[in-house]
């Protein structure tokens, strides 16, 4: 199974193409310079592979109208490291639930309608089954689901969003993963 | 430290006292030996420009951090206690909530006057600290432009009272609150795991999970004349010890859908508002579930809250 081509900011080859929204671009680099622009900045739960940059508020643009998504695998080293209390050894049947959602228009990062959603899904990676729409704007997320002692658990859902912000109390959330589909 | 504490001291009063006499010598000068670096005006537009961003954003005007962000979720030693739950409506508590549009050109005129001097003021401020100063001296030039166009653009006020009361009576015909507490009821019977620990409304408990519906209605920005307005349901949700009333857990939560104008929310015997509900208490509901019983956040068990 071979990963779909990820290019950052290309245009392709359409003029009618969606522009990059220029003030979110300029918003988050702002805040990019207020958080010291770490990398990997902006992220919560599990990332896309391959991992993101600062500028990600760029679409990603996959080379088919059916992508494959890659992510990172659960539990990572990272939260093996900080999970002092040792429960995510015990965990099992990490499964992963995998949600994208048309954008919506005008309204940058809205997630409008959800359009594929799989659960169960037992590898960190999965190739869309139903064609998307020609050159529109999705956002995707990921999370784990696993077991601790028996009982459900899942980590957060993944996406960008601003570190020492915490997690807003409010959804949808406007940080989830964005792509845009070629034009066919 | 106290040496660039003085530079910088001189440095802002240089600025602001010496460039409004005009003396272009000095601000040769000074770009070179700015205390701040090379892009010291770049750097204090940006910070300003971030603050107005920030606090247009709600940050800085919440009476309530509490209702922003979302607490870490139970720990796992606190889920361990939980036993069997209960889940209770809490009581109606609920507000309706909306933000109408300038009703007439008198209140037009008011939110114009405002916009165009703020809208004055922000302009300046990417020209800088000098250009923010301008802004200001032409904020009262900005805000009569602003009350002009702002009682043109205004609407009758008795139009907007009427599609108000419209929204009103349709707001109260879908038993928003009603309507949430079914939806949380269903997501909590099909999300938790051990039907051995739910319990009926008549049945003793261990825990009660205690869900208000807050206020839900259309949120926009009471500023502007004819503002966008979002369709926002706000739940405040508490775990809650029977035996002696103790607080274990509490978090607020609010869905924001899309912004709108208000004809569109009237329009279509009100669709939109309805297919908004039925979204809201459907992700409300099943964040609400996972946040308390499911997430499972390893730097917050392992004591590293965000």
């Amino acid at each position: 199974m071979r990963a779909a081509r990820i290019r950052c900011g290309d245009r392709g080859q359409s003029g009618a193409r969606r522009s990059i929204d220029w003030r979110w671009l300029f918003g988050l680099a702002l805040l990019c310079l207020a958080s010291g622009c770490k990398d990997p900045p902006f992220t919560d739960g599990l990332r896309p592979l391959p991992l993101l940059t600062s500028f990600d508020a760029i679409p990603r643009e996959v080379d088919s109208l059916q992508p494959t998504f890659r992510w990172e695998a659960f539990p990572r080293t990272e939260d093996l490291k900080v999970d002092k209390a040792g429960r995510l050894a015990a965990a099992r049947n990490t499964t992963y639930e995998l949600r994208i959602w048309r954008e919506e228009e005008d309204t940058p990062f809205f997630p409008a309608e959800l359009v594929y959603a799989r659960s169960g899904l037992t590898e960190p990676v999965h190739t869309v089954e139903t064609p998307f729409a020609s050159d529109t704007r999705y956002l995707w997320t990921i999370r784990a689901r696993f077991e601790l002692n028996g009982e459900p658990r899942v980590t957060d859902w993944g996406g960008m969003f601003w570190p020492g912000f915490g997690r807003r109390a409010e959804i949808p959330p406007r940080g989830y993963y964005l792509f845009r589909t070629p034009v066919r | 430290m106290a040496t660039r504490l003085h530079r910088v001291r001189t440095y802002l009063t240089r600025m602001f006292r010496e460039r409004s006499l005009g003396e272009r010598a000095w601000h040769r000068e000074a770009t070179v030996n700015n205390p701040f670096g090379r892009s010291a005006r770049l750097h204090l537009s940006l910070a300003f420009v971030a603050v107005v961003v920030i606090t247009l954003s709600g940050c800085a005007t919440s009476p309530d951090q509490r209702r922003l962000l979302l607490p870490p979720p139970p720990s796992e030693d606190l889920r361990s206690q939980l036993g069997r739950v209960r889940l209770s409506e809490g009581g109606m508590q609920t507000a309706a909530l909306i933000t109408a549009p300038a009703k007439g050109a008198g209140e037009g005129a008011a939110r114009g006057a405002g916009l165009g001097a703020w809208y004055t003021i922000a302009g300046g401020s990417f020209g800088g600290p000098s250009g923010f100063i301008f802004g200001i001296l032409l904020a009262p030039v900005g805000a009569l432009v602003g009350a002009v166009v702002g009682a043109a653009r205004a609407e009758p006020a008795a139009r907007v009272e009427e599609k108000e009361a419209a929204f009103r009576v349709a707001m109260d015909g879908l038993k928003v609150p009603e309507t949430f507490s079914r939806c949380v009821a269903d997501r909590f019977h099909e999300r938790t795991s051990t039907p051995g620990g739910r319990v009926s409304s008549d049945e003793p408990a261990t825990t009660i999970l205690e869900v208000v519906v807050e206020q839900f209605g259309l949120d926009g920005s009471g500023l502007e004349i004819n503002p966008s307005l979002s369709f926002v349901l706000t739940e405040r949700t508490r775990l809650i010890r029977a035996s002696n009333g103790t607080e274990l857990y509490g978090h607020w939560l609010t869905y924001r859908g899309r912004p709108r104008p208000l004809d569109d929310w009237v329009s279509r015997n009100h669709a939109r508002l309805r297919e908004e509900t039925e979204r809201a208490c459907h992700e409300l509901a099943e964040r609400l579930v996972d946040e308390v019983f499911l997430v499972y956040l390893p730097r917050v068990e392992g004591g590293e809250a965000r």
